[in-house]
């Protein structure tokens, strides 16, 4: 359950940062005059984020729960009850 | 070189083939078969239906001239994306629970099933993607031009542009209209468009990758000799200028538009058919837009280098391979670009029908006849075909009108952002749909308005600059000389980019007048019920909107109105379905406002959510149903929940007590067997004395015959049995009061070392007697207690003639030691006797317990010497226990707190 709750959060914070990574005033970070493999270090910032973003998402959507609806809710209260009266 | 004739001829059969291929898609799945055509990557790879040609020719050219801006478009998109648990999971969620058919139905189901909204957005979405559908025909025919005028630079054999672009168009709407409204399905799904959208998808990535791939590694000489080659020629490679507002601006508008843009609405989620494949199109999207950005800054920059000058930016993906001679590659770029095309004004020719149907026909259509349908039975099924038909024919022929009159102005080329920027007016609401449960109706209407007025005003009417005189001046010098209205600088705001200006305004007026508007009214209550509907879509029960229609409608009539809007077929399946389930004939349905609820959502699912609320009210008891009437049910339902909640924690309360109840009894239980035992114990020790005593005295009535020294034995006999009996009443009325605390008790602050050493004294005659030896241990430094002085010493005195009497040692010797430690005046009294045996350490506290015997058989002690004791130590806060030792004798500590000195 903590740990269901744990992936929530981080796909929640995966495009949060992805969000802060992309603008300014980080991004000028890398916005200088640097050559990497012969392209500039910005474009190669860029794409390499954007690749991790995609590699992120792809684990965090395996381990995403599948139908998180009020069935499944509704188990957990029973199993409370059973509890409650044991 | 390719003549123009062959190129046409080549974008026919391409067209052609998606007939077909949308053809077999759709009978496949009509024959219910499972195939790919349900997986996850043919519904990714038709969500790249917001790769338009604007981003296959176009992205190159704003990499040509904006360096790197262009790469915010595709990344608004993917955080979108890399965040789909949250908006786009919902968003699904929401459009499958209320089959929803457009954004506008969306946001008019929303709040309150309100028609005035709906027509606001499709209003909005038609001037907005009517010149974005103008721009893909430019693009159409200027490629066509590119690719077959550079042979020969002659004109289009025997075509103007015109011609061309109304060419495409009117074969564009023999698609849509021949795949889009083939029938009126229950959930506007189309599966035969989406797969060759789905084709689409593959053709321009492949066709840009390969045009990419040339370009880098066949001609360029690999990546780093492109830039290297762009810096020698003069290019900033770097352009240092490239993120500023206006990167935010755009990575904001290009955020909004992947889910506000008519043609991704009902790809992502009207067309979606599992919410699970979003599961895939989370990562997998963001990758497509990855590979079909890779190549577009080295195809730029080679461009820029190796093209002569003043060539079209916007076209190096076709000039490129044609400069090398390459016409085959440049063939199926041109396909490439031809597909991107193509698929956007499908797939937003088939949104901005629906929309039109549902919110604008369909309204008119049900004010105007008080009868549903005509005689022959299937009145809306053919009206709905029909408009959308016409609204097909319409919205393609207004995007030539508009490609038409703009000719080769600029107003298309700025078209993408400007249609992006028109349609993030939505997304405030639709967030607010979602997760603001007090945003209301008119919020919504008035946010949207205003945002999209100042969006016309500061972005759209300006588009005209070039081609309008009237709009130059009005640019310059604001509305009748009204400087601070200039359309783009608002208030005196000059010196930012018209985008960023006019996003900053429109977006800014919308969420404030969204917010006080919401703040100010009241919502009614159908809003109040969708709002919850969707705000808490993932916790609510399914239990629809059971409570919302109640009426005097039979099921016949019902049937009627079904018929009528879903065709026959449909409508059969739906009763019978239903009857199945309550497990009735289908002649015997009784309707029920499940049922009405259900039937609502279908309909829904064709008309749109206002006019299918609408239709169904209007058979329902001939009007609509009152709205404190809902809102009667609504809080009866309500006052349900909260009946079974409390309910639920009675019970708890209950269950607790009866626990608590079960304990009592059982400790009383325990009580009155302790009594009983306490009873027995007494009875057992008086009846020992008394017997004696009664013996002793009967002897003595009845012998006379008894000499004088017996007589006294007797008289002594008697006399002691009295005393032990008198003790044993006295210290049961000591403990009893003990126990009841009817004594005043004082402790005071006392030395307890004072009270053990006279204790010792009083104890050493005794011990001398018996020989036992009494030796003093360790003492306490610090002894200040608060006790009863008399009664702690009866305690010490009962331990030490206890320990004198029972010990069973060759040498017996008793040590007592005190000490102060943690806040406790502890004094340990120890023997080396035999000890205690290990099971008894507590039951000798009890009353009438006796632990060990002496020597001697019966001693008199009468066994509550300890009990009393313990209470008495445990009425100055202390404790009385049995600790263990290595010794082999018995160890008694009493444990009394130190005070603090004062």
């Amino acid at each position: 359950m903590s740990n269901r709750r744990k992936i929530e959060n981080g796909a929640l914070a995966l495009p949060i940062f992805g969000a802060i990574l992309i603008v300014p005033p980080l991004l000028n970070v890398f916005n200088v005059e640097v050559l990497i493999f012969g392209a500039p270090l910005i474009i190669i910032y860029l794409f390499s984020l954007w690749i991790l973003l995609i590699i992120a998402t792809f684990f965090l959507s395996r381990h995403l729960p599948d139908n998180p609806t009020l069935e499944q809710n509704n188990d957990s209260f029973e199993a409370d009850d059973i509890e409650g009266e044991n | 070189m390719l003549s123009a004739n062959f190129v046409i001829f080549i974008a026919v059969a391409y067209i052609f083939l998606l007939f077909i291929l949308a053809y077999f898609s759709d009978r496949s799945q009509k024959m219910g078969k499972k195939s790919f055509l349900n997986s996850p990557l043919v519904y990714t790879l038709s969500i790249s239906v917001y790769c338009t040609s604007w981003t296959f020719y176009g992205a190159v050219g704003s990499a040509a001239r904006n360096g790197l801006e262009f790469l915010a478009i595709y990344l608004g998109p993917t955080l979108v994306f890399v965040g789909w648990w949250f908006i786009l999971r919902k968003l699904v969620r929401v459009g499958r629970e209320q089959r929803i058919t457009s954004i506008a139905d969306l946001l008019s189901s929303r709040f309150g099933k309100s028609n005035r909204l709906g027509v606001l957005v499709t209003l909005i979405a038609v001037i907005g993607t009517t010149p974005y559908i103008a721009l893909q025909l430019k693009a159409i025919t200027n490629s066509i031009q590119v690719i077959s005028a550079s042979g020969s630079s002659s004109a289009i054999s025997g075509f103007g542009d015109g011609t061309l672009a109304l060419g495409i168009a009117a074969l564009m709407a023999l698609f849509t209209i021949f795949f889009g409204t083939r029938n009126v399905d229950a959930n506007e799904q189309h599966h035969g468009v989406v797969a060759a959208i789905a084709f689409e998808a593959i053709v321009k990535l492949v066709a840009f990758i390969a045009v990419g791939i040339f370009v880098v590694f066949f001609v360029g000489g690999g990546v780093g000799n492109i830039f290297a080659k762009a810096n020698e020629a003069g290019i900033d490679i770097y352009r240092a200028d490239s993120f500023g507002p206006r990167w935010i601006a755009i990575l904001f508008l290009s955020a909004a538009a992947i889910l506000c843009l008519p043609r991704q609405f009902q790809i992502t989620v009207v067309e979606n058919s599992n919410e699970r494949h979003l599961r895939t199109a989370g990562w997998a999207f963001p990758a497509y837009l990855f590979l079909m950005s890779l190549f577009t800054i080295p195809i730029a920059l080679y461009g820029l280098t190796a093209l002569p000058e003043g060539s079209n930016p916007d076209m190096f993906v076709l000039t490129l391979p044609l400069a090398e001679g390459n016409t085959l590659l440049a063939l199926f770029a041109f396909i490439g670009g031809f597909s991107s095309a193509t698929s956007m004004i499908i797939i937003a020719t088939i949104a901005l029908s629906i929309m039109i149907s549902n919110h604008i026909v369909m309204p008119i259509a049900l004010r105007s006849s008080e009868n549903l349908g005509t005689a022959d039975g299937r009145g809306v099924t053919r009206l709905l075909l029909t408009s959308r038909r016409v609204s097909i024919i319409f919205v393609l022929f207004l995007g030539f009108l508009y490609f038409w009159f703009s000719g080769n102005s600029d107003a298309l080329a700025s078209m993408g952002l400007i249609a992006f920027a028109g349609v993030a007016q939505f997304l405030p609401s639709m967030i607010a749909a979602l997760y603001w449960r007090e945003a209301s109706v008119n919020g919504a209407i008035w946010a949207t308005f205003i945002g999209f007025l100042v969006w016309a005003w500061t972005l759209f009417l300006p588009s005209f600059e070039t081609s309008s005189i009237m709009v130059a001046n009005l640019i310059s010098e604001g509305p009748f000389g009204l400087e601070f209205l200039r359309p783009q600088a608002l208030f005196g705001m000059s010196n930012m980019d018209p985008l960023v200006h006019s996003v900053f305004w429109s977006v800014l007026l919308n969420v404030v007048t969204l917010i006080v508007v919401s703040l100010f009214t009241k919502q009614s209550s159908l809003e109040r019920i969708q709002a919850n509907m969707f705000v808490d879509v993932f916790s609510l029960k399914k239990r629809g909107q059971a409570e919302l229609v109640r009426g005097s409608a039979t099921a016949n009539d019902l049937m009627f109105v079904a018929q009528r809007v879903l065709g026959g077929k449909r409508a059969y399946e739906i009763f019978e379905g239903f009857a199945k389930q309550s497990g009735v004939r289908r002649e015997e349905l009784i309707v029920t406002s499940e049922f009405i609820s259900r039937l609502e959502k279908e309909l829904a699912g064709t008309i749109g959510a206002a006019s299918a609320h609408v239709v169904l009210s209007k058979v329902l008891s001939g009007g609509e149903v009152s709205l404190e009437e809902v809102m009667q049910i609504a809080d009866e339902t309500q006052q349900v929940i909260e009946y079974s909640q409390r309910l639920e924690q009675t019970t708890k309360k209950l269950r607790a007590t009866a626990k608590e109840l079960k304990k009592a009894n059982e400790s009383l239980t325990q009580l009155d067997k302790q009594k009983d035992d306490f009873l027995s114990k007494v009875s057992h020790e008086v009846r020992t004395p008394m017997t004696s005593i009664r013996s002793f005295s009967e002897i003595l009535l009845t012998h006379d015959d008894i000499n004088d020294e017996q007589r006294n034995k007797f008289v002594l006999t008697i006399n002691q049995e009295s005393k032990r009996l008198t003790n044993l009443l006295d210290e049961i009325l000591d403990l009893n009061a003990l126990e009841k605390g009817e004594r005043i008790w004082v402790n005071r602050l006392v030395n307890g070392e004072e009270i053990l050493e006279r204790t010792i004294n009083i104890c050493s005659p005794i011990a001398m007697q018996k020989n036992v030896q009494l030796k003093r241990g360790e003492k306490a430094s610090n002894d200040n207690i608060n006790a009863e002085p008399d009664r702690l010493a009866q305690v010490y005195i009962n331990i030490i003639t206890n320990a004198i009497k029972y010990n069973d040692a060759k040498n017996p010797i008793i040590t007592i030691s005190s000490m102060s430690k943690a806040g406790f005046y502890i004094v340990d009294i120890a023997d080396n006797g035999s000890g205690i045996a290990k099971q008894d350490t507590e039951i000798i506290f009890e009353k009438f317990s006796r632990g060990r015997r002496t020597k001697g058989g019966d001693d008199g002690g009468l066994g509550l010497g300890l009990a009393i004791s313990r209470e008495i130590i445990d009425k100055m806060s202390g404790s009385l226990e049995l600790i263990e030792t290595n010794n082999s004798g018995a160890c008694f500590r009493v444990k009394i707190p130190l005070t603090k000195e004062e």
